[in-house]
């Protein structure tokens, strides 16, 4: 199989099958308007992607490389996340700042699948939990004043229980 | 009355760069008190330099090696020990890690001079995760993976996530994310989980408050419905989310509710604010 090299912000580059990088529609694309030959070997720079970060991507996309596509999204449908497979709920087990580094790689490489599957991990992160466990998760500072948090509590009051 | 210790270090998952500056704790090692200290902290810089983070000469403001910091280490005599940081890019905006210990606990304190409120603190007990042999020696790092997530989760991350923000760049972090993708996170939530992120902080509530998001969650929950003279989505959800919900009581009043028995009202609410309830009937 031809391989495709990338090159991580930090420089290091990682000899990748082509097919592999295709998941990626950004890298797609690029091969494409580039007219790339299969036989050269492009070096194809991420400026936007460490190569920790990379490193796990392409890990993601080996095990996944076999998936089929994915359907469109149906934006009038109810969306699971309680339906990540447990190879990628392993994955996924890392810290957050790492969790929150693939989501912006997996949107700058344009990757669906691994895209939703780190979007559904930080929804469930938040599911059932009260503004103030959100915060605490998320290390989210307050910054409304004791009024401007009251006014916000009773704008949304519509939702709560009586 | 030269010993040396040996740390056996077998654990796998130290940051690479580890050993050699783990081995020039030990060979410049004072105090067999401090080393505990020594090998949290070498561990705390390491950290802080994989996410792309400089360590400062406190005073001068020259750049320094975790290696130089330890190795100089002789010359702080004070137990709090005060180091000064810039991320890579940013180099206007230097900030304090302060570590304080007390007894068997360090506190971190990490402050950023610049934004009054972004002061991130975090106290780890220190014997959870260095190995005290029975000569009262440490000897190696235990719970480490969980060390370096706390780390990461409670002061290297949202002090990153701080720095970036100010500058307005995406950052690892939920409320640094770009408004797209927040709002792709939001539609996988019931509408009262949404809403709670708006009560977060001043960022989030505005990204919740969009209209498009809105649009969608209203798409989402009342495909049917019309909702052709909209002025704002949120209204137009607003109200029939409050008409389904009466509806749902009124059924539930007559008898002829198709829905499961609830044993309690929360029970009840708790479906109706899960977004849509068909799917769970």
């Amino acid at each position: 199989m031809p391989n495709i090299k990338l090159q991580s912000s930090d420089n290091e580059v990682f000899a990748v099958d082509i097919e592999i990088a295709k998941c990626s529609v950004t890298i797609k694309t690029m091969l494409e308007d580039l007219g790339v030959d299969d036989e050269e070997e492009e070096v194809v720079p991420l400026p936007n992607v460490n190569s920790a970060i990379l490193k796990k991507v392409i890990q993601w996309a080996t095990y996944h490389k076999d998936d089929p596509p994915l359907p469109e999204d149906d934006e009038n449908k109810e969306k699971r996340t309680d339906d990540i497979s447990s190879w990628d709920a392993d994955f996924l087990k890392v810290d957050q700042g790492t969790l929150f580094e693939l989501i912006l790689a997996a949107n700058y490489l344009d990757i669906k699948g691994l895209l939703d599957v780190t979007c559904k991990t930080v929804a469930n992160m938040i599911k059932g939990k009260t503004p103030d466990e959100i915060r605490k998760t998320f290390n989210i500072k307050n910054d409304f004043t004791a009024a401007e948090e009251d006014q916000v509590r009773k704008e949304n009051e519509w939702c709560e229980e009586k | 009355m030269e010993e040396k210790y040996s740390i056996s270090l077998v654990n796998k998952e130290l940051p690479p760069q580890f050993r050699q500056t783990v081995s020039a704790i030990i060979d410049t090692l004072i105090n067999p008190e401090c080393l505990k200290w020594d090998l949290f902290i070498a561990l705390l810089l390491i950290i802080m330099k994989e996410n792309n983070f400089h360590l400062l000469k406190t005073t001068e403001g020259n750049a320094i090696s975790v290696e130089d910091y330890i190795l100089n280490r002789k010359t702080i005599r004070s137990t709090i020990r005060e180091t000064v940081f810039v991320l890579d890019g940013f180099q206007s905006m230097p900030f304090k890690v302060i570590i304080c210990p007390l007894n068997d606990l360090a506190l971190i304190i990490a402050t950023i001079p610049d934004m009054h409120i972004e002061t991130y603190t975090h106290c780890v007990k220190i014997n959870r995760y260095i190995n005290i042999s029975t000569l009262g020696i440490p000897s190696d790092y235990i719970n480490l993976k969980e060390l370096i997530t706390i780390l990461g989760d409670r002061i290297v991350n949202p002090i990153k996530g701080s720095i970036l923000n100010y500058h307005k760049y995406p950052s690892p972090n939920l409320f640094g994310l770009p408004d797209d993708i927040v709002h792709k996170i939001l539609l996988y939530l019931a509408v009262k989980d949404v809403l709670y992120v708006g009560e977060t902080c001043k960022k989030l509530y505005r990204i919740v408050k969009e209209d498009r998001l809105w649009y969608r969650i209203c798409n989402r929950d009342f495909p049917g419905e019309n909702k052709d003279e909209a002025d704002s989505w949120f209204d137009v959800y607003i109200k029939l989310y409050v008409s389904e919900r009466n509806e749902i009581w009124k059924n539930r009043y007559y008898g002829t509710s198709g829905y499961r028995e609830c044993s309690h009202i929360s029970d009840y609410m708790r479906r109706i604010s899960n977004s849509r309830w068909e799917v769970i009937l």
